[in-house]
């Protein structure tokens, strides 16, 4: 009974633009299609803080959620890259009791579902000031996560397929990655999660440095401007659809990040923009990253 | 009729040549490569030409889209396998240039032989072309060779020698097109 509420709950709290990404980007939170060397071994780990407390009733909802998305990268090929993704969440929900009216502070924390994900070059275009590059993905989620976390982990055994490009150019100044994952999410437990799509543009600049020098290869640092979008359908229980889930959030996420040979450290801020969401679901303030990847071997 | 005439040339003028070894080697080489981008992915480029076992180290310089290569000890290069090193790490190899030092002779196969540069100090061999010609054969002109010799010839034969080099056939060693060169250094 205990789990049932919950999952109600967390359902109309659920703000769409929160999902644990494959998080494999060179952008802060979209994808990219760049390399992983063969046989190379990378660790990427992202702090994401998700705060939502736009109610629109006036039962002061909040939630705020930390996950901490695992991310094992490894170099099968030159073209083949595969990836395990294996989340720690914490999350907060602040809400009335139903029946005594006094605020409840719910928190629960534990592993999330883990996904497995192949990403495959299709098309590389290589020039002297930089390369151009189209990656098709294809992934699984598993079951794997902490019950208390639903409806961010699910019972269900999920696919998720999407396209991924990359170009930059003027020798690493200029980057653009592109992307469209969409998640088609299957029924377990008697809940079926919504499909979802996710859409993400992203430009880096390298500011530092402006002027490269004649040789060698100093450390980088770039700003980062990105514009995330996810969209998904509604939930449903027991087959009946939950009106107050789904929608259309789109972010836009300013970011720096600093990249060196053997790691990159990086931060955003996702601000809404638009919210477009169904029934009565408490909006999303903003989502804060940060994060370091490391080329182990 | 002309190339036995280039080889005949060849054989008198190195003849008149001193073959003493001197202390030299490959200087330089640097590898272009397309696509690179950013310190992070280069990292992989550099760590898998690394593993070559003839490289002892390999540095990047994005600003010419290139890849400072230095060899081991009597290294002998098989240009595929940088190349492949370059592939694997998910870029792409363009030419090599290098920078060898040592003496000029002729390199026999079967019955042919081949105007080359034999690197003192080591095992490595590049025969000498002065053409963008990728055939079977190098061939590089008479002229060229004598002006090689008599450079050679300025310093107890030691010659260094400027150019890109490239693989086409199995059988045979390296080809370097000769771009530019002067007296060998002691």
């Amino acid at each position: 009974m205990k789990r049932v509420v919950y999952l109600l709950l967390a359902l109309t709290m659920m703000a769409p633009a929160f999902s644990v990404q494959p998080v494999f980007a060179a952008p802060i939170n979209s994808n990219v299609a760049l390399p992983v060397r063969k046989g190379g071994l990378i660790f990427r780990s992202q702090m994401r803080w998700l705060k939502a407390s736009d109610d629109p009733t006036n039962l002061n909802r909040e939630r705020d959620v930390i996950a901490i998305p695992n991310v094992l990268l490894y170099g099968a090929t030159r073209d083949l890259a595969l990836f395990a993704i294996f989340p720690y969440i914490f999350r907060t929900l602040k809400f009335p009791d139903s029946e005594t009216g006094r605020r409840v502070n719910q928190k629960d924390n534990g592993i999330g579902d883990l996904s497995l994900i192949a990403r495959y070059t299709v098309y590389a275009n290589d020039y002297r000031s930089g390369t151009f590059r189209l990656a098709p993905l294809f992934g699984v989620k598993l079951p794997t996560g902490d019950n208390d976390l639903r409806p961010i982990t699910t019972d269900s055994f999920d696919v998720q397929f999407g396209l991924v490009s990359t170009v930059t150019w003027d020798f690493g100044r200029h980057e653009i990655d592109a992307d469209a994952v969409y998640k088609l999410n299957t029924e377990a437990d008697n809940f079926d999660k919504g499909d979802s799509l996710t859409y993400d543009l992203s430009y880096q600049l390298r500011v530092f440095p402006w002027t490269l020098p004649e040789r060698g290869l100093p450390n980088f640092v770039y700003l980062v401007a990105e514009a995330n979008g996810f969209f998904s359908k509604k939930n449903e229980l027991d087959s009946t659809t939950i009106g107050a889930s789904g929608g259309n959030t789109i972010f836009l996420s300013p970011g720096l990040q600093y990249s060196a040979r053997r790691f990159i450290i990086e931060s955003s801020v996702q601000l809404p923009v638009v919210q477009d969401l169904n029934g009565n679901q408490v909006e999303t303030d903003f989502v804060w990253t940060l994060g370091f990847r490391i080329n182990i071997i | 009729m002309r190339k036995k005439l280039a080889t005949i040339i060849t054989v008198c003028l190195l003849s008149l040549t001193p073959l003493t070894l001197a202390s030299a080697q490959i200087d330089s080489a640097t590898m272009i490569v397309d696509g690179m981008t950013c310190p992070f992915c280069i990292y992989g480029i550099e760590k898998k030409l690394k593993s070559v076992d003839v490289i002892k180290n390999a540095e990047a310089n994005l600003r010419s889209a290139t890849v400072d290569l230095t060899f081991k000890e009597n290294a002998v290069i098989n240009i595929k396998d940088l190349d492949k090193a370059v592939d694997d790490s998910g870029f792409t190899p363009g030419e090599i240039e290098i920078t060898a030092s040592g003496i000029l002779e002729q390199y026999k196969l079967a019955d042919k032989e081949y105007s080359a540069l034999r690197v003192s100090g080591s095992a490595q061999i590049f025969l000498l072309t002065d053409s963008d010609h990728h055939g079977q054969e190098e061939y590089i002109d008479p002229g060229k060779i004598k002006e090689l010799s008599e450079t050679a010839s300025k310093n107890d034969g030691d010659i260094t020698i400027t150019g890109k080099i490239h693989q086409h056939s199995e059988d045979l060693p390296p080809a370097l097109r000769v771009e530019s060169f002067e007296p060998g250094s002691d």
